[in-house]
């Protein structure tokens, strides 16, 4: 027990990250179908007890399903992963990556403490608890202050722990999409902590007059789950889909820099620290910028989509009967390609649909693809996770049903948004709005049932009594080389020299000419 | 015919290359330093310039007087100057003066929070006063927090240093103090003309 909580290991600070954010997003979704209970009739307040309570569960739904669940899920995925996929014994700075683990932890569980004891991120009628804010204010610095901790080790890793040969283009797809994702990361996170901390400020000892104001408060925070900056949490997805497909198809991927480009072109789409002010009304420039945005960041997830299935193509005779972890890569590619499409259409000015649910509706498209793009990692790296090999059967039944939950949740509030019905309301929904939010509650327990039958195939792994090979897929990267589960070092034999992006591939093909 | 053999002697393997993983990972959380500054000065300006703009005063004047915060701008620039100088002494592998110009550093990080102590009282600013007093209350707290963590920093190099860690071929460590450094002051260089002198 002492050495699990003081282990520098980069597996098992990853696989706590993962089980705490499993954890945090089976919790966050039952909320939310708790508030989207509430939505089928506002008026009648029968699930909160007021308005502002209603307001402190939205609020806490969508912030905590993005720095409790999917972020913490990536990194802990990257942290287990990607020393292994660049070579690497260990994660840089492990010690520095437990610290952000045990903070994350101990930072969520007072956030939750914080909300629950009526500590809100503002409350449309002023009613909150202002230590109990304080205290929630103090949480969220801590949780996002660990991940900038994570995220730290996690690029330089990757940028500095490469063994000779293998340049940063070199580097597999999920590595590279954790660099953009992480650098873009490190920029934005920052300023959210600033929010916080200046809303501390404000309210810690005294009567907040301006950034802890409860009515205002929720501003400050929500520019994170809204358009651009949504799309940064999930970039690390876009690297898991191109490394599931590549490795299923077996073939090398063509334009390979095409696709490292569209990733770090969807990057830089996604840096939303600007746009913390967009629907209170910016300038116009501004205003441009964060249309255009809108707009481009489909052209990459395009690139994306044509690259894998053009590696498809070219590969369909190895594929087979498709693995869970290449239907789920090929979901949520079509999910994401959805879920920016939505934002096209947010931002087009003649349909008026920022500040209406079809902000709700573009945040769970997103956020919930990322998540499903997640599992989707944790299904195709599970060997290196439990040792053991995850059931297909029950993995591609959870990658479907997970899909679909994200399907009927987002729709339905984006639908509603065409309707004129706000992101927040307590008013008595339209005729036609009230059964599009049925829909999306029976999408919320679709979802939960899906993220339930992912843990039950993790959990079921776990229980195999049969070791799993190095390498189930026949994989074209380093992290195949190294046992299942690694060892303590991770590689046990020497790692072949590298070439070129696949060493594994070169090194197969080198052993087939011999 | 073994007086006629000639031998050569093998090419000397490469050096191994020790990861600048400091370096780099402390260049992330720089970065991450400036973006939060960042986001602190515009909505500092933000701020004032809507203030401003309907007519409304922002600072008084003479609240805020000018002498404090220059002196410690002069403070953070001689600060510049011993860090680089430690730098500098660490690659020469000269370790008494690469400590002692860490200790120097240190000590003028030690003057500017206590020249930031002493500004805030003579200020006569309350931090509850308005959107200015916060304002400027978040972003010289926040700063002298970045005083502080740049002189740990400091510290736990001049310990290595003591210990022998660092030398000519090896000083990624005060290297990435000094990078920390280097974007601390220029975070105070926004802060000494954007809210000391323009206000």
């Amino acid at each position: 027990m002492v050495v699990g909580v003081l282990t520098a290991d980069h597996k098992a600070i990853g696989k706590g990250y993962i089980a705490g954010s499993l954890l945090f997003l089976l919790l966050g979704l039952l909320l939310g179908r708790v508030v989207g209970i509430e939505r089928l009739d506002p008026e009648s307040m029968d699930v909160f007890a007021d308005i502002d309570s209603f307001f402190q569960a939205f609020v806490l739904h969508r912030v905590g399903l993005v720095v409790l669940g999917v972020v913490p899920l990536l990194l802990g995925l990257g942290l287990v992963v990607t020393p292994l996929q660049v070579g690497a014994p260990s994660a840089a700075f492990p010690r520095a990556a437990a610290a952000s683990f045990w903070g994350w932890l101990v930072g969520a569980v007072i956030m939750v403490v914080g909300f629950a004891t009526d500590g809100g991120l503002g409350a449309p009628g002023g009613s909150v608890d202002r230590d109990a804010t304080a205290l929630t204010l103090l949480a969220l610095g801590l949780v996002v202050l660990s991940l900038m901790l994570g995220t730290i080790s996690l690029l330089t890793t990757v940028i500095a722990l490469r063994p000779h040969g293998m340049a940063l283009g070199d580097v597999p797809f999920f590595a590279w999409s954790c660099v953009v994702g992480g650098s873009i990361w490190m920029l934005t996170l920052p300023v959210l902590f600033a929010d916080v901390v200046k809303a501390y400020v404000d309210v810690a000892g005294r009567p907040p007059i301006l950034f802890g104001v409860p009515e205002a408060m929720t501003s400050e925070f929500l520019w994170a789950t809204r358009q651009p900056q949504i799309y940064a949490f999930v970039i690390p997805v876009l690297g898991i889909i191109a490394d599931v497909v590549a490795t299923s198809a077996k073939v090398r991927q063509k334009n390979r820099g095409a696709v490292l480009a569209a990733i770090g072109a969807f990057g830089i789409l996604s840096f939303g620290a600007y746009a913390q002010s967009v629907g209170d009304g910016v300038s116009a420039p501004i205003n441009a910028v964060y249309v255009a945005m809108g707009f481009a960041a489909v052209l990459p997830v395009l690139v994306l989509l044509g690259g894998m299935a053009d590696t498809l193509r070219r590969g369909a005779a190895n594929v087979g009967l498709p693995s869970a972890p290449l239907i789920g890569a090929i979901l949520t590619l079509l999910l994401l390609l959805g879920a920016t499409v939505i934002g096209v259409l947010r931002v087009v000015d003649p349909f008026e649909l920022i500040g209406t649910s079809a902000d709700g509706g573009h945040f769970a498209a997103v956020l919930l693809a990322g998540l499903v793009g997640g599992t989707v990692g944790l299904q195709h790296w599970g060997v290196k996770l439990t040792g053991r090999l995850w059931g297909q059967g029950l993995g591609r039944l959870s990658v479907l049903v997970l899909s679909l939950g994200v399907l009927l949740t987002a729709v339905p509030d984006v639908v509603s948004g065409f309707l004129d019905q706000a992101d927040f309301s307590v008013a008595a929904v339209e005729d036609g709005v009230d059964a599009l939010n049925v829909v999306a509650v029976v999408g919320g327990a679709v979802l939960l049932l899906g993220l339930l039958l992912l843990v039950a195939v993790g959990a079921a792994s776990l229980t195999s009594k049969v070791a799993a090979p190095a390498d189930p897929w026949g994989g074209q990267t380093l992290e195949w080389a190294s046992p299942s589960p690694p060892p303590i070092g991770n590689f046990v034999e020497p790692l072949p020299v590298v070439t070129s992006p696949t060493p594994l591939l070169d090194a197969a093909l080198t052993e087939g000419e011999a | 015919m073994a007086a006629d053999t000639i031998t050569h002697a093998l090419p000397p393997a490469p050096v191994p290359v020790r990861p600048r993983t400091l370096l780099i990972g402390t260049s992330f959380a720089t970065g991450a330093m400036v973006m939060f500054f960042m986001a602190l000065f515009a909505r500092y300006f933000d701020l004032r310039s809507s203030t401003q703009a309907v007519g409304q005063t922002w600072i008084e004047p003479g609240t805020i007087p000018l002498v404090p915060g220059g002196m410690m701008m002069f403070t953070l620039v001689m600060s510049c100057i011993t860090v680089t100088w430690a730098l500098q002494a660490v690659k020469d592998n000269d370790r008494s003066h690469a400590i002692l110009a860490l200790l120097l550093t240190g000590l003028f990080g030690a003057a500017v929070i206590n020249q930031t102590a002493f500004l805030y009282t003579e200020m006569g600013m309350g931090i509850d006063e308005g959107p200015a007093a916060l304002m400027i209350y978040v972003i010289t707290g926040a700063h002298l927090v970045a005083v502080a963590i740049g002189m740990v920093f400091l510290a736990l190099l001049a310990f290595r240093a003591m210990a022998g860690q660092y030398g000519g071929k090896q000083s990624e460590g005060i290297a990435a103090a000094v990078i920390y450094w280097y974007a601390m002051v220029a975070v105070y260089a926004v802060i000494w003309y954007g809210i000391y002198i323009v206000k």
